[in-house]
Order: structure tokens, then sequence, then C-alpha cells
């Protein structure tokens, strides 16, 4: 099964957030793994250890600055990813959340592209009636570029179990080859996408489904997602989802057929796998580790430009704007608070007024709070006016 | 088909003008409207009137009787409504592709929808096959002519969308090319009008057929299992004490036993139940929740959860004991008052207080007590 994650480096909370022109400037400022995407990689994890396959991470921004973030999930949970991926172009720098679905929904058909290419190239080779050591040798190849399943071809020389491996020892024909070629690339036609719930730097949450919508229209299907998934299986021999969510006060269980997205909850934990067929799961994996992330333009994607990064962002944010604190806040040992009525006061040619007992002063000027406070219509905020206000 | 069929930004072939009303996707709690609808229709009536357009309220799934109405009395002009047994139990894919026909035949100015799991959904995969943007759990809407100093270029009429932005902050988000803009509203940020039967006499419910009824999805709901009621009432409570993880340590950082900040949350609830007779809840950050402390097992569960995806409170008094207060955590509170007690001068809790302790828990709540204790009766 191949597993593409999403997984997003976001600013630390240590961090400072830097911006030029209302652009958030990713590489300025120290990155961590997404907190939710750990639960995606659990879930891939999962999956993998289920049914076999490979990991995908894909992840968007300055490759500089992710690849060290995104080293330790080679050796994440129990299997650790197998490829890295990452989509790095100042092109795509200020993308809204519509175009970095985007971006990053033709990114996941590219990976999905390069698992599928090799298939046909086998299947054009076999029925091109090009020699058995041609087709092993290319088979060789793609099993080197970690594209082809265990299953397909394997480099064990004395292990002849492979499709081709049977086919170049004669035990199975061309055809039957080719049948079964194109079953398992019906296989890997059903992948999965995982992602966390949201990022901790846009809360939006949007991207999962919006990845979803993507990947459906660039493949001509309606993919189903899934969002706020804690629960999970899947079916080993239909590869069929089964998963469970939470909305509101009720939990949706779901059964999807993949390609599927799915967004995991910080609540899920993978269930314990009870019995596998190791088997059929080795045959599923791939050749191993390429322990070192590749970095994509946006060359790769055939995108149409006007759609990429700031340029193709539907919306515009304007600057941010603190939030004040709620009028009448009192601060405990430090606000300063009317002691009795006060009627309107003229103060440096400005009106101030009237208050109440209890009233907070903090934002009136210096000189008329030194002022009241001389005349003894001020005093600190203490612990017993607190008391006294709190539930009357 | 295709990526390149319908390009998001090539908006020329938009013409803003023809997009018209204003549109609010509904949801139901049993037999009713939520009340996180009815302040969706609220925020959607002062888009409306801002434009000067309709408010229409979507109404979709199954057993809807008597739901239209209550949208009118809630400020709804015009409601739509697609009652078919086929969009019950949350079916994502069939709902987006119902709301998906009707904003290609009606063409809307805007559609807002609630912030919640299914809102959220709903409302991004849309927007991206309607080739519109998106802009999310916004507090506050105003429609302005909006000027971009970048482009040059004056957009009419534009829906302003303030939400908060990295904690403590808000930022205005503008969609000026596309249509139809597409929101989700932060529940709490809007009270519900009045309810005013009167308005029935103005306003209209049309039925909408359910669009390709024969459609198959590789999306099967099999069941929809309602969750027990909590052993909490935090729904009910006049006061609600919030634990977050700050209860795990001291101002110094030292480690504390996180059972006796409970202990005392538990003294003061008695105190203010005995005393004021009001109602007195606890509550626990998600934080606190997911980190399932050992100290706490059976104690502070799922069920205590406040903010955006555990239970939406709205007491009278708010006390948050080691609570940061994080954008989802403060979305799910609109308490009266707050009082907030950190050690950190900068939590964001803190700027949403009206009372504001910084200091340690251990050493504030015991004095709270005594100073309360101390108060004369109020009965």
């Amino acid at each position: 099964m191949l597993i593409i994650a999403l997984v997003k480096g976001v600013p630390s909370r240590s961090t400072k957030v830097v911006r030029v022109d209302n652009i958030v400037q990713r590489n300025e400022m120290e990155m961590i793994v997404n907190p939710n995407d750990e639960k995606a990689i659990e879930a891939a994890d999962y999956l993998k250890r289920r049914v076999g396959g490979k990991i995908v991470t894909l992840s968007m921004g300055p490759d500089v600055r992710l690849k060290p973030v995104l080293m330790p999930l080679y050796n994440a949970e129990a299997t650790g990813v197998d490829e890295e991926m990452i989509l790095s172009d100042p092109r795509l720098a200020g993308s809204d959340t519509v175009a970095t679905s985007y971006a990053v929904g033709l990114a996941v058909f590219k990976i999905y592209e390069k698992h599928i290419a090799p298939f046909d190239a086998l299947i054009k080779l076999i029925t091109g009636g090009s020699s058995m050591q041609e087709i092993e040798a290319k088979a060789r190849e793609l099993y080197d570029q970690n594209v082809l399943p265990n299953k397909v071809y394997n480099e064990d020389p004395g292990d002849r179990t492979s499709m081709i491996g049977h086919l170049v020892e004669g035990n199975l024909s061309r055809d039957e080859a080719v049948a079964r070629l194109k079953t398992e690339r019906a296989n890997v036609t059903r992948f999965v996408i995982v992602a966390g719930i949201r990022t901790s730097d846009g809360e939006t949450g949007s991207v999962g489904p919006q990845v979803a919508e993507v990947v459906s229209q660039k493949m001509g299907i309606e993919l189903p997602h899934a969002t706020y998934v804690e629960e999970l299986d899947v079916d080993p021999d239909s590869l069929r989802i089964h998963a469970g969510r939470r909305i509101g006060r009720s939990i949706q269980r779901l059964e999807m057929e993949s390609p599927v997205l799915m967004t995991f909850a910080p609540e899920y934990v993978a269930k314990t796998i009870q019995s596998v067929d190791f088997d059929r799961v080795i045959e599923n994996y791939y050749k191993g580790k390429i322990k070192e992330p590749i970095k994509w333009t946006a060359d790769i994607l055939e995108a149409d430009p006007a759609r990429l990064g700031f340029g193709g962002s539907a919306v515009i944010v304007g600057p941010a704007i603190m939030m004040g604190a709620p009028s009448g806040q009192k601060t405990l040992g430090k606000s300063v608070v009317f002691t009795r009525k006060a009627e309107k006061t003229a103060w440096e040619g400005k009106e101030y007024g009237p208050f109440e007992k209890g009233d907070v002063a903090d934002a009136l000027p210096q000189t008329l709070k030194d002022d009241l406070t001389a005349k003894g219509a001020l005093t600190t905020f203490t612990l017993a006016m607190l008391g006294a206000e709190l539930l009357a | 088909m295709s990526a390149t069929a319908a390009p998001a930004t090539t908006s020329a072939k938009v013409v803003l003008a023809d997009y018209k009303d204003v549109w609010v996707f509904l949801q139901r709690q049993d037999r009713h409207l939520s009340n996180d609808s009815l302040e969706l229709l609220a925020s959607g009536r002062k888009v409306a009137d801002q434009v000067g357009q309709r408010l229409v309220g979507l109404i979709l799934g199954s057993s809807l009787k008597g739901l239209a109405e209550e949208a009118i009395d809630y400020g709804a002009d015009y409601v739509l409504v697609v009652d078919d047994p086929a969009l019950r139990n949350y079916h994502t894919l069939r709902i987006i592709d119902t709301l998906e026909a009707m904003i290609i035949k009606r063409k809307p100015y805007a559609i807002i929808f609630l912030a919640t799991e299914f809102g959220r959904e709903i409302a991004a995969r849309l927007a991206y096959r309607v080739n519109s943007g998106l802009a999310t759990d916004n507090v506050d809407f105003e429609v302005q002519d909006y000027f971009n100093p970048k482009f040059n270029e004056m957009f009419p009429k534009t829906m302003t969308q303030v939400r908060p932005d990295f904690g403590s902050r808000v930022a205005k988000i503008w969609t000026p090319r596309h249509r139809p803009q597409v929101a989700t509203l932060k529940p709490g940020s809007f009270s519900p009008l009045a309810r005013d039967p009167s308005r029935r006499a103005n306003a209209k419910v049309e039925k909408v057929p359910l669009p390709r009824p024969g459609k198959t999805y590789a999306f099967i709901v099999k069941e929809l299992v309602e969750l027990p009621t909590p052993n909490v009432d935090l729904d009910h409570a006049s006061v609600v004490i919030g634990l977050g993880m700050g209860i795990c340590r001291g101002a110094d950082g030292t480690p504390r036993n996180p059972i006796e900040a409970y202990k005392l949350a538990t003294e003061l609830k008695d105190l203010i139940e005995r005393k004021w007779g009001l109602k007195t809840e606890i509550g626990a950050s998600r934080e606190l929740v997911m980190a399932q402390v050992k100290a706490l097992e059976g104690i502070i569960t799922r069920d205590h959860e406040l903010g955006q995806t555990g239970t939406l409170i709205s007491p009278d008094l708010y006390i948050a004991l080691g609570v940061s207060g994080s954008a989802p955590h403060r979305a799910g509170i609109r308490a009266k008052k707050i009082l907030a007690v950190n050690p950190d001068p900068d939590a964001p809790i803190l700027l949403a207080a009206q009372y504001a302790v910084v200091g340690d828990l251990y050493d504030f709540v015991p004095k709270l007590i005594d100073t309360l204790e101390a108060l004369p009766d109020s009965a």
C-alpha cells in the first residue's frame, strides 16, 4: 500500500513570528514538525505494518529548514517513513489554503504517478516483445529506485518468487505476467493520504479536505475524505478503510474505498495488531529507505502558474491587529480602581468619567491617576475587592 | 473533470455582480436549530443588511419539520430546504454535492458555515470545488468597499472577514475576486437575534429536491452512535472552574501533584454552591485531558474537556487555573466574566480575562477561598 503522509514544518512555540508584507517568513523562524502530524505518521505506520507498502512524506516549505526537522521521521514509530519529498520553491510563498492545497494535491498526484509509471514501463516491455534480459534489467533498475514492491521484483538472486522472477524463469507466460502487473498496479492506485487535523500555525484544518478535492479532480474520481479520525482499520484483502470519528456528541463510523484521505485527531491511537500475514506484508514492502529528503520545485507539478503562491491565492490577509484586553480588565495587585463614585472630570483638555466605585482607572493619564490617588479616590485592586465582586 | 477545467484564479469570467444573497449553512441539535446556528443567522443578518441582499438559510438533512420557520424567526428572509433521507448522518460528500449544485444554479454572494468539525470540512472542500477562497474561524464580518494598494484596485461591497491570527491578534481577510465568499464562523462570536415570529409574513421557504439522487459514493456511513450524556454537566453550570496543564507545576517550575489543584478546585466549587447556591462544575483544557495524567485518571476525563473540541460553555463566571488559553480553548468559552490565574504574564487567557491574576494558583486559590469564606452570606 502506498501511504502518503502530509507533514508540515511549523514555527516552534518559542520562536518569534517574522513577517514581511504580511507574509510569514518561514525561513527565518525555528521549525518543528506540526504536532498534529505525528498522529498521521502513527496511522501510516499502522497501515504499513498491517498490509505492507511504503510511507512517503510530503512537505512544502524551504528545504534547508525542513530537512533537519524531517530527518527523525525515518526512525519514527515502528517502521519509520521510507521517503521524504519537499516541495520547495519561492514561487509557492504566500499561498493561501486553496493555493497550498493545489500545489500539495498536484504533488500527491506526482508521487502516485511515480509509483504507477514503473508498472506501465514493464507492461510495455513485456507486451512489446522485449527480451527477458531487458525486462529483468528494467525491473532491477526500478526496484533500486524504490518504486516497485518486492512482490513484483526483488534482488535476491536465489529468489525467483517475484512476478518478474517467475516470468524470467518461464513459470509465467507474458500474458499472465501482464495480468498480474495490472492487478498490482490497481492496488497502488488504492493509496491512502494521511495528515494531522490542523496545523499549529494556520489552524484552519482546511488543507486536508481540499487536497482530497484536488486529487479527485486530477484523477477524475471522487476521493472520499474523513477528518478528525480517531479509529482506523484496513481490510488487507480489499484495502477498504474503516474509520471512526467524532462529530459533535456522536461517533460516526465509515467505510471508505481507497484512494482516500484522512486527517487524524490527537485522540487517535493505533490498534494493537493481533495477527498479520507476514509473507504478504514483506511482499508488499519496497527495497528500503531513501534517507535523504528529495527536493522538488514547482516545475515538477505541471501546474497552472497562475494558481500557485501569492498570485494564486483567492484570499488576501490584511495586517494583524493586537486584540486588546476586555474593557475594565483588573489585574490583581496592579490595577488601580476607584474607591468611590466620581463625577465627570476635565483634565488637560479632555473629559473623563463619570466613574462608579470599583471602576478601573488603568487607562487614565498618569498625572490624573496621581491626582486622584492623592485625593484618596484610587487604590490598588486587592484580593478582598476581587472576592467581593467575583460572585456579586 | 480535470484540474485545469476551471482555474481558481482566472476569475475574469466571474461577474461579481451576478452573485447575490448571503447564505448560512444551519445545523440542528435534536429537533431544533442549534444555538450556534442561531448565532450564525445573526452574523449572516449583519452581512445581508450591509450588502443590501437577502439572508438565505440552508437546511439540509432528513425530517426537518419546523426548522425553516425557526430560521425565519431568527433572521432569515428565505430558506432553502433539502429534506431527504440520503442526507442523514453527516454524509459529507453528498452534502457537498448538494451545495455545489445549489451554488452553481443560484450564485450566492457569500456562504457562511459554523466552524464545527462538520462545517469546517464542508466549507473547505466546497470552496475548492466552486473555485473560491476560504476564510476560517471568523469572529466578525463587515461589508466594505475594499481598496487593495498592491493591485491599486477598489473592490466594492466586499465582505471583510475577521479571524484570530497566531494567538492574541486578529487579521482581516478578503476574498475580493471570487464568489461566493466562503467563510466559517467561530461559535460564540455573535448573539442570536430575538425570536420574531411576525417575520414569517414576509419570508419564504423553498423545497429543493436532492440533486443526483442515484449517485453512489466510495464513502458509506455505517453508523452514527450518540455518545452517553456525560456525568459532568458543563452546559448548565453558572460557574465553571477550568484546569489546565499549569496545574502540574508551581510558578517556580517545581512539579506539583495535580490532584492538589483538583482538590482546591473542588473546595472552591463546594464553597460557591453552598454559599451562593450557584451550580458549579469543574472542566479541563484539551491539553490536560489529552495528557492523561496518572494522578487524574478517572477524575478528569474527556467529558470534562472545554473549548472548541470539547463542551462549549457560557457560564456567568469562568475560573481558569493553569490554563494558557489557546485560541481553540478560548473559542469554546463565552463566559460573562473570566478570572484567570497564570504565572506567565503573556498567557493569552490573561488578555481575555476581566480579572487577571499573575501568579501561582497553589498560592492564590487557598487565599481566594479564605476571602470568599469571610464574606457575609449573600442570602
